[in-house]
């Protein structure tokens, strides 16, 4: 289905553009050619069951255009883990051949034959997880039944900020690729590059982590950033708070914000484009993405979806009936008629039985003058187990002492005795996981 | 005042900061809890930001005597 798509934008416009990162480009032509030389080249083992643990780049959409003519079973995993983890991937999940770095003819080979395989598929490593990581199996059409297709997106421009080896990657490989888009990728992870790549390849199409967005207006140059075309800012992977959305359609006032909750499993879920944090709850009576019911028990989001994953892989130690009800692990609360996201589970502190999310405590002090960003997290106590602890990032010019004062009234005002910061830090900016996420532990 | 007894006092000192109280005047006999202004959470904080300002939490470490006044918590430091 991938490569059948590359082969088709190709074939009507020979020079269209797929994917550039930084300098380095690759037209649909370029990409469809490096693509049959790999599968024509490939050892057998390439055919099996494939780890690909490449970064970001015109190499990889080649390889997994290869992959795909070839009905292998491409399993995703992270170019930074390490050689232990591999083996480890490889041992759990019988990998016939792994290909990493940006060289995808350079294949590792850890089999001597291969059994044969039913189908193609795209098994992501689903992420945050304790012990072996899980591989929530989905195919191509899985990963495009809820891509919109539609002209105005034909040779548009979009930035590609997630790893592909994530759904919400993948997610924006697919609107991209399925509606003949060009896909551009920053040279490295510096804000600057990023400023650089929305405004040098007219980006339209921007998706990315709140935490993302944050870090680049907090340090990207705000004159070029005002340059950026862009028509569709979108935010998903962790939940989505009121200021964010509200300096974005400052920074942007032109462009549609829109934000999106979707999970390795379950696929694209909801999306809510009022501008307003949380979603409507008339979407648990009728979600207007199509397909995706919702409900809420114990205060965590249910979902019973149709863009959800085949399952788990046959050989995951975790194994989940994913057809019914799918518990998310998401924590989400009421008020007046709106569902707010209120942590995961597991990034719940509990200060002597008092459980406290950390992002109600992450907005409080967010909403404070001269507080540019900031991280909530669990500092371990010995009289009560765990007690929060935040690290802020101060705007420029603002004073430290200043602001620790601001941030310790409006905590003492707004917050409970459990939910409030006693160990704040300033530092010069937030740590983000690869996904682009706030790390907690 | 000791060295130690007066870095407890500092710290104690912070975590009215923290919520925006003034503190009353402290001193070695000043008794922990209500009296002064303290709630429970409050003594946990105490004890969090002197093990940053020590390196060390001798509630971590297992049996701590009877704790009463601040000159009782400034000598499980010094």
């Amino acid at each position: 289905m991938l490569h059948q798509t590359i082969e088709r934008i190709a074939n009507a416009d020979a020079q269209r553009l797929c994917v550039t990162r930084g300098a380095e480009t690759r037209t649909y032509t370029e990409a469809l050619a490096r693509s049959g030389e790999l599968a024509s080249s490939w050892p057998a083992q390439m055919r099996g069951r494939v780890g690909v643990f490449m970064p970001n780049g015109p190499e990889m959409v080649a390889a997994l255009a290869a992959l795909d003519v070839l009905g292998s079973q491409a399993f995703l995993g992270s170019p930074f883990w390490s050689g232990e983890e591999r083996t480890s991937a490889a041992e759990i999940y019988a990998l016939d051949a792994w290909i990493d770095d940006d060289d995808a003819s350079a294949v590792r080979i850890l089999t001597e034959t291969i059994a044969p395989s039913s189908s193609g598929a795209v098994t992501i490593f689903t992420s945050g997880t304790t012990g072996a990581p899980k591989a929530a199996r989905h195919t191509w059409a899985s990963l495009a039944s809820p891509v919109r297709v539609s002209t105005r997106f034909e040779a548009s421009n979009w930035l590609l900020a997630y790893p592909l080896h994530l759904y919400a990657g993948l997610q924006v490989f697919s609107q991209a690729i399925f509606n003949g888009a060009s896909l551009h990728i920053p040279a490295d992870a510096e804000v600057d590059s990023i400023v650089n790549a929305l405004v040098d390849r007219r980006v339209q199409y921007a998706s990315a982590t709140p935490s993302y967005w944050r870090r680049i207006l907090l340090t990207g140059d705000a004159d070029k950033l005002a340059t950026a075309p862009l028509e569709q800012i979108t935010l998903g992977g962790e939940p989505i708070d009121q200021p964010i959305l509200d300096r974005l359609a400052n920074v942007f006032p032109s462009a549609k914000i829109l934000h999106i909750y979707a999970s390795s499993e379950m696929g694209r879920i909801l999306a809510v484009d009022d501008g307003l944090a949380g979603f409507p709850a008339s979407y648990l009576d009728a979600n207007p993405e199509s397909g995706v019911s919702l409900r809420i028990e114990d205060g965590q989001l249910l979902v019973r979806s149709e863009h959800r994953m085949s399952g788990y892989d046959d050989r995951c130690p975790v194994q989940t009936d994913v057809s019914g009800w799918f518990s998310t692990g998401d924590l989400v609360e009421v008020r007046k008629g709106r569902v707010y996201f209120v942590g995961r589970e597991s990034e719940i502190i509990n200060v002597g039985g008092n459980k406290v999310s950390p992002l109600e405590v992450e907005e409080v002090v967010r909403s404070v003058g001269g507080v540019a960003d900031c991280r909530v997290f669990a500092v371990s106590s010995s009289i009560v187990g765990q007690m929060v602890g935040c690290e802020i990032v101060l705007d420029e010019g603002a004073s430290d002492d200043d602001v620790r004062k601001a941030v310790a009234a409006a905590c003492a005002g707004r917050l409970t005795p459990p939910q409030r910061p006693r160990k704040l830090q300033v530092v010069e900016s937030i740590g983000l996981s690869i996904a682009g996420k706030v790390v907690r532990s | 005042m000791s060295a130690t007894l007066d870095r407890v006092i500092d710290q104690i000192k912070n975590v009215y900061a923290n919520k925006g109280a003034t503190p009353p005047a402290l001193s070695s006999e000043s008794v922990l809890g209500p009296e002064i202004g303290l709630e429970s959470l409050d003594l946990a904080e105490i004890v969090v930001r002197l093990e940053e300002e020590f390196g060390n939490d001798p509630f971590a470490e297992g049996m701590v005597p009877n704790i009463r006044t601040i000159g009782d918590l400034s000598n499980l430091y010094g």
